[in-house]
């Protein structure tokens, strides 16, 4: 079963490298990010199936306005494809081909380590709670990747509102003919839609401890949620300040909870069971991802779009 | 030759290397920036394939037995929002270079900021 | 016997996908590409998962299921009709076929 979508998934890499026109990109991107989350299902790994799913939606979005910045600036009829000698093109091939057979030659003849994974699965639901090993261990035994991936999402927050040109001011465009204002089919669909989405962001958040899911594919949900709103209805009324203030209140919390639960044992002095820490960290976590992923949205909608 | 290697492993280095290819040879710049997403999710593949046996079950639920790895799905589920980061921050420069060079090919982009 | 009416099902809903992809490399025209595609996307979903609700039972699952159908119903037709739509309204031509080439999201004159 494997074997044929893998075999998929590397003719949709191909399919990525080689295509000569750069629109097809979205498209390819968008397969490649659908086959590899339905390997990774197959792999027995749900949670991570369900986040590249979650997040191939945001990255072709984000793709989708570059390319419209990218051909309203860029004159492509000035690139010329310039015809190199035949060696120039057969030497990165060649380097390459030589590099993976290296690399698959020098894995070396032995077993991969199940002591780890022993020990997690074995200890996990005492040590921690619930019943999903990989919330467990991301919370609980290895908490201090999520915290400094928290931080990361910070920084490139910071980095991209500072590399993106503004003028001063954000350039707010009028409801025109290419938004979807006053689209009547596209609007009554999406306001049945809504409840559903919110109430299923909701639940990938507190069932996070005990089914596949968690803070990161919820949070991306919500954020989802928010790019349908502005697609349909063309809505400027968010305000970047705040949700940024409230990223960082959330990181500080998240780094408050980490600190009193697992550094001072609250959970064995206040007698509280571990799938509370586990549902405070997710819904936190959940509403840290979506205000980082909206605030680079709407940064580069608002301020880069036009 | 490659007997103690897994079909998965094999075909996660052939796309890593291939994504490589393509960082090193295109000739535009947001044709390099996909590649770098594609070369993160072979490396993610690589890491779920290495414990991967036939039959095995997700690491969710009460009964345990011939769950697969959780550590290295744990490890990855960062990765994935983290590399969505580093596209959004590939594309914000890239955006920024358009203005300033009108182009977005490497050669291009070289000369005129040499000049 | 509910078993073997849902594998029945299944495998016209994979016939039915099958016969939607030929007829895909089959036409040239985008309009007809998209209505082809809309066809694989609702139906053959809707029948594939109505085969998997039927071999389940009465169940949770198959609940989890129909609800999956449901939202499927809503939203399929939706995306088809705004791809045929946007393409429309950008000015893309019948008769004109092959055109877009390396214009991007140019308007293309008629």
């Amino acid at each position: 079963m494997i074997q044929i979508f893998l075999v998929f998934w590397l003719i949709s890499a191909l399919l990525i490298i080689i295509d000569k026109q750069l629109v097809h990109l979205i498209i390819h991107l968008g397969i490649f990010s659908m086959i590899s989350s339905v390997c990774f299902f197959l792999l027995a790994a749900p949670d991570v199936a369900l986040a590249e799913a979650v997040v191939s939606v945001f990255t072709t979005i984000i793709f989708i306005v570059c390319f419209e910045k990218y051909y309203s600036l860029v004159d492509v009829s000035v690139v010329k494809d310039s015809k190199g000698k035949i060696w120039r093109k057969l030497l990165p091939i060649g380097f390459c081909a030589l590099l993976a057979v290296m690399f698959l030659m020098f894995i070396p003849d032995v077993p991969a380590s199940i002591y780890l994974k022993d020990k997690y699965i074995t200890m996990f639901a005492e040590d921690i709670g619930g019943e999903n090993a990989v919330t467990a261990i991301y919370l609980g035994y290895r908490v201090y990747d999520t915290l400094f991936e928290a931080l990361m999402l910070l920084v490139s927050i910071a980095a991209i509102i500072h590399l993106s040109w503004h003028e001063g001011k954000a350039q707010i465009e009028e409801q025109g003919e290419s938004g979807m204002g006053n689209y009547r089919i596209a609007s009554a669909t999406i306001r049945i839609i809504v409840p559903v989405l919110v109430l299923f962001s909701f639940y990938l958040m507190v069932n996070g401890h005990i089914s596949p899911g968690g803070g990161f594919q919820g949070g991306a949900v919500i954020a989802v949620l928010f790019i349908c709103r502005y697609i349909i209805y063309h809505l400027h009324d968010v305000k970047i300040d705040r949700i940024i203030i409230l990223e960082k209140l959330v990181f500080v919390l998240i780094a408050v909870v980490v600190i009193y639960f697992i550094f001072l044992g609250a959970g064995s002095w206040l007698s509280l069971p571990g799938e509370v820490y586990l549902l405070i960290m997710n819904l936190l976590i959940g509403v840290k991802v979506a205000c980082g992923l909206l605030v680079m949205f709407y940064r580069f909608v608002i301020y880069e779009r036009k | 030759m490659f007997n103690h290697v897994g079909i998965i492993e094999i075909f996660a280095v052939i796309v890593f290397f291939l994504s490589f290819y393509g960082l090193i040879t295109s000739k535009n710049i947001i044709k390099s920036i996909a590649s770098i997403g594609i070369m993160e999710i072979a490396v993610i593949m690589f890491f779920l394939g290495i414990g991967f046996f036939d039959g095995m079950k997700p690491p969710i639920g009460a009964n345990l037995e011939n769950a697969a790895d959780p550590l290295p799905q744990a490890l990855v589920i960062t990765t994935i929002i983290i590399g969505i980061t580093i596209c959004a921050v590939n594309l914000s420069m890239l955006i920024t270079l358009c203005r300033q060079h009108k182009a977005a090919d490497w050669d291009v982009v070289e000369k005129k900021s040499s000049e | 016997m509910l078993l073997i009416i849902g594998n029945a099902i299944i495998i016209a809903g994979i016939a039915i996908i099958i016969i939607g992809i030929i007829g895909i490399h089959k036409h040239k025209s985008f309009y007809t590409r998209i209505l082809i595609a809309a066809k694989i996307d609702t139906v053959g979903a809707i029948t594939i998962l109505l085969g998997i609700a039927l071999k389940h039972g009465l169940s949770f699952f198959s609940l989890k299921t129909l609800l999956l159908l449901l939202i499927i119903v809503i939203l399929e037709p939706l995306t088809s009709h705004i791809i045929a739509r946007t393409a429309y309204l950008s000015g893309y031509q019948v008769e004109a076929g092959n055109i877009v080439e390396e214009q991007g999201f140019k308007k293309i004159e008629s």
